[in-house]
């Protein structure tokens, strides 16, 4: 496999819709009405046949005798032909169609005589018949492809007359047959009758009959003719034929929702979409997993009605419905279809989105973002709370509802970092991410969800969230530096596979523009840097950003200390790596460093458990390393997520460790032997409260956040839950099954420490109110 | 940077495209049910090395490519590629435009693993993929891979 065989190259992305291929409904026979035994009387009254819909296309044959009788047309029918039997019995069948429209009339009426319908004048007919055909799946627009009529000699065989459809297929043939005696046809073969009647009852040779089938013509051309038969075989007679083909409505592609989602509280949801090329939707609804359900290219649906075992919920143009009363603990599977208003033509639909209103207090609403995983929940701002997902959109919700600020803003591919609400030191609020497109955002949260900037950085992807340097909270050497009102960004890039030239980059919160890149290139600014996974930490005391990368081929340096007043490491080694210096290799990190309260440490823990305590006041340096070796937390075991410190022992730590049997997991209590001193992991705490081993394992466990107690993710393989771990004693409390519990959660975070957020892989995000039951 | 190195670097970036027998004129099956484009994994680890395979540890695997190898695909298409994780929910889906195929194809979707939520979170097991094609919202064709250590 060789670059040169890269015939074309497309960019991968993370949308919901997709360009489609045009296609065509297949018409079919709706339901037939008929005006039997009208006798004499001055109008033929005919029924609109049961369930025809708006845009089903009808189709009518009257016949009446003598041939000079006078045909008035209701208004809205439009003649395609009328054939006159001037010889004999004289007689004359006329055909129209009609579009139906959004509310028809129970029944047409046609005046034998030149007054309008429905109050027809006197009668002038000898006597007459019709009936009505519905079909769905026509087009609309132009329904006729083609027809023609034949006047009959006296007979006891009818043929309508052959038509050709020229390059059309898929045609419905409509063959009508009429003749002046009250006896019933045989139809012709392979035609299905939808009607035949007379104006009085059969046998009378005084009347007069008329006889409609249909059946599809699947290929293009010349239809041949269709030919009925008298069936009472009473004689021959004259009469008159007409054969019409249907055109079959061909959709072009209609583009789907851009996104699709849902909001639950007790007993209700809202669902929102986008559909920027139509604005026409409908909505379907489940209780279970659709299995198909779609509408009808053609055919226009009301709210109530089913389609399928769904059922349409919202006809309209918002971008929004609300749907109440629904039943607490039920899953509602949610799809949305827009569609053209022309000729009502579907999307396909190809997203679908939960909602499942809960009757459990503690949860106060989920909201689900239909095409991705949502592992990282929402981080709350002033503005709302904020979030992202596989699904290539950020999110703004009002915290306490779950519904919509502003409307997803899109990115140009799955966003898994933080999306990171901040206070602007110069007045404002923005929401920072960035993808694993390569592209960084800047969201004015305050202002409908405004994109600010959205720079081209050159990385190929970034996955970690920014970290954000507050110009209100940094000192005056940043101050001196970068002169202006602007904050700092850090922006850190995922190359992919053994690359090794990773950046981060310092963006201007109010632009974009790049301030300096670290990793950039040139002298003293050329490393071989392996992907950066976890958010950078900023340390605002000594104005350093320290980055934790994976180490290119095992040898690299992967902690790294950035001067952020200049974007170079720190004291301008050499080379890399290098011990003591701003750029060590700690072996391969995916996580995140993280500095304690009190400034003076970062903990970063690498891939194969080793769990680094860096003494920030004398890094870099010969003494840069807190501990005289790193905790080890064992085989198979790797920290996972932040080192969390205890709110009111110092240098008691909590941590979440992954092991390679994720039953295994665990969650661990450890105290910092400081500075010099030698880390122990099988000690346990017994300061700040006992823990009776230094271990508590939780199957599952994924992530933590301590409040007034640990609350920690686990997801077990079959249900996801929220555990409750008592600080002091390591026990575990009753836990909280998240949603229905069948999604495993990922991350979870709070806002004013009185609710947790939390996410999952099927893109749902919750918010439980605690406390949460013991 | 390895020759390697950069092709893997080039799949973490885009999903692309390879023709064979770009050219002819080829008849295009119309119902891809009845022939399936077949799909294979290929892992790219740490180091840009790759691995066909169908069993996955998440120690090394830094990218996941998805390869759909079509066999009869004629003219312009839109290819989706859904990933739904052991839970059964949909992870990520990605899409592709195809243009002016004739005959084979076989298009490859990196899909990041090192680093990202599937190794943050542990979501280990038996993962399936299903490929779609244009608006059909059955799939064409289905397989799976597994995650584990």
């Amino acid at each position: 496999m060789t670059t040169a065989r890269l015939a074309a190259l497309a960019i991968g992305l993370v949308v919901l819709g997709s360009s489609v291929a045009p296609a065509s409904a297949a018409i079919a026979f709706r339901a037939a009405a008929s005006d039997d035994l009208n006798g004499t009387n001055p109008g033929v009254i005919i029924n609109v046949p049961t369930g025809t819909v708006q845009n089903d296309v009808m189709v009518a044959s009257i016949t009446v005798r003598p041939n000079t009788v006078t045909i008035t047309a209701p208004a809205g029918w439009t003649l395609v032909r009328r054939v006159n039997q001037t010889t004999g019995n004289a007689q004359s069948l006329a055909v129209y169609y009609r579009v139906a429209g959004a509310a028809e009339p129970a029944n047409y009426t046609w005046c034998l005589s030149a007054s309008a319908p429905p109050a027809c004048g006197a009668t002038t007919s000898a006597g007459s018949a019709g009936g009505i055909i519905s079909f769905s799946g026509v087009d609309s627009s132009s329904p006729v492809v083609v027809e023609n009529g034949s006047a009959i000699a006296a007979s006891t065989s009818f043929a309508a007359p052959s038509v050709n459809t020229g390059a059309v297929t898929n045609t419905m043939l409509v063959t009508s047959f009429s003749f002046s005696s009250a006896e019933h046809f045989v139809a012709p073969v392979g035609m299905s009758s939808a009607y035949d009647v007379s104006n009085v009852a059969v046998t009378n040779q005084v009347g007069i009959d008329v006889l409609a089938t249909y059946a599809i013509q699947a290929a293009a051309g010349a239809t041949g003719t269709r030919t009925a038969t008298n069936g009472a075989v009473t004689g021959a007679e004259v009469g008159t034929t007409h054969m019409l083909a249907l055109r079959p409505l061909v959709c072009a592609a209609v583009g789907d929702a851009v996104y699709l989602s849902a909001q639950a509280q007790s007993t209700q949801s809202t669902v929102y979409w986008s559909s920027p090329t139509n604005t026409n939707v409908i909505v379907l609804e489940k209780t279970s997993a659709f299995a198909g359900e779609t509408p009808v290219n053609g055919t226009v649906y009301a709210a109530g009605t089913a389609v399928g075992a769904a059922t349409v919920r919202y006809v309209g143009t918002a971008s929004s419905f609300t749907r109440t009363g629904l039943t607490n603990n039920t899953t509602y599977y949610y799809k949305v279809f827009p569609y053209t208003s022309s000729q009502t033509c579907y999307a396909s639909g190809t997203a679908t989105v939960t909602a499942r209103p809960s009757s459990n207090a503690n949860e106060q609403w989920s909201y689900m973002l239909a095409g991705g995983s949502a592992l990282k929940p929402p981080l709350a701002g002033d503005d709302g709370v904020f979030f992202s997902s596989n699904s290539g959109q950020i999110m703004s919700l009002a915290s306490a509802t779950g519904l919509h600020n502003w409307a997803p803003v899109a990115t140009t591919s799955a966003v898994q970092g933080w999306v990171v609400p901040a206070n602007l030191s110069a007045g404002g609020r923005r929401v920072f991410a960035g993808d694993q497109g390569g592209k960084a955002y800047a969201i004015d949260s305050g202002a409908g969800g405004t994109p600010v900037w959205q720079p081209a950085t050159g990385a190929t992807a970034i996955q970690a969230g920014p970290s954000v340097q507050l110009r209100v909270f940094s000192n005056a050497a940043f101050n001196t530096q970068f002169p202006g009102t602007y904050d700092l960004i850090y922006v850190a890039t995922t190359n992919g596979a053994g690359t090794t030239n990773n950046k981060v980059y310092a963006l201007r919160s109010d632009t974009g523009a790049i301030v300096w890149t670290f990793n950039g290139g040139g002298a003293g600014n050329n490393w071989s840097v392996g992907e950066i996974n976890g958010m950078p930490a900023v340390d605002y005391t000594r104005n350093r950003l320290y980055v934790a990368s994976l180490s290119t081929s095992g040898t690299g340096a992967s902690l790294w200390i950035v001067d952020i007043t200049t974007g170079r490491l720190v004291g301008n080694p050499a080379a890399c790596p290098t011990a003591n210096s701003a750029c060590v290799n700690l072996g391969n990190i995916d996580t995140s460093p993280n500095i304690s309260y009190d400034t003076n440490t970062l903990w970063v823990g690498n891939k194969t458990g080793s769990v680094y305590a860096i003494n920030l006041p004398s890094a870099p340096g010969a003494s840069m390393m807190k501990w005289t070796a790193p905790l080890n937390l064992g085989a198979n075991n790797q920290l996972k997520g932040l080192v969390w410190e205890d709110f009111n022992t110092f240098n008691r730590l909590y941590m979440v460790v992954a092991n390679t049997t994720t039953a295994n997991n665990a969650i661990r209590c450890f105290p910092d032997p400081g500075v010099g001193g030698t880390p122990n992991a099988a000690t346990t705490c017994t300061v700040g409260g006992t823990w009776s081993t230094s271990t508590k394992t939780i199957n599952g466990a994924q992530a933590a956040l301590p409040l007034d107690q640990l609350y920690v993710t686990s997801w077990d393989g079959t249900t996801g839950r929220i555990q409750q771990l008592d600080f002091a004693t390591g026990t575990l409390g009753t836990p909280f099954t998240i949603g229905d519990g069948t999604k495993q959660p990922g991350d979870v975070s709070t806002d004013l420490g009185a609710e947790l957020y939390v996410g999952t892989t099927e893109g749902k995000v919750f918010k439980i109110s605690l406390p949460i039951p013991p | 940077m390895t020759r390697l190195a950069k092709l893997a670097a080039l799949l973490a970036t885009v999903g692309w495209l390879m023709t064979v027998g770009a050219g002819g004129v080829w008849a295009e099956s119309t119902n891809h049910e009845d022939d399936p484009p077949r799909v294979s994994f290929v892992g790219i680890d740490d180091h840009g090395r790759a691995h066909e395979r169908h069993h996955f540890s998440p120690n090394h695997l830094n990218t996941l490519v998805v390869a759909v190898s079509w066999r009869s695909l004629a003219g312009a298409h839109t290819q989706r590629v859904e990933l739904v994780t052991p839970d059964g929910s949909v992870y990520q889906r990605f899409t592709t435009d195809v243009r002016k195929v004739y005959g084979r194809a076989r298009l490859e979707t990196p899909v990041r693993v090192g680093g990202t939520w599937i190794t943050e979170y542990q979501i280990f097991g038996r993962w399936t993929v299903n490929v779609y094609l244009d608006d059909h919202s059955t799939p064409v064709a289905t397989a799976d891979f597994v995650l584990a250590h």
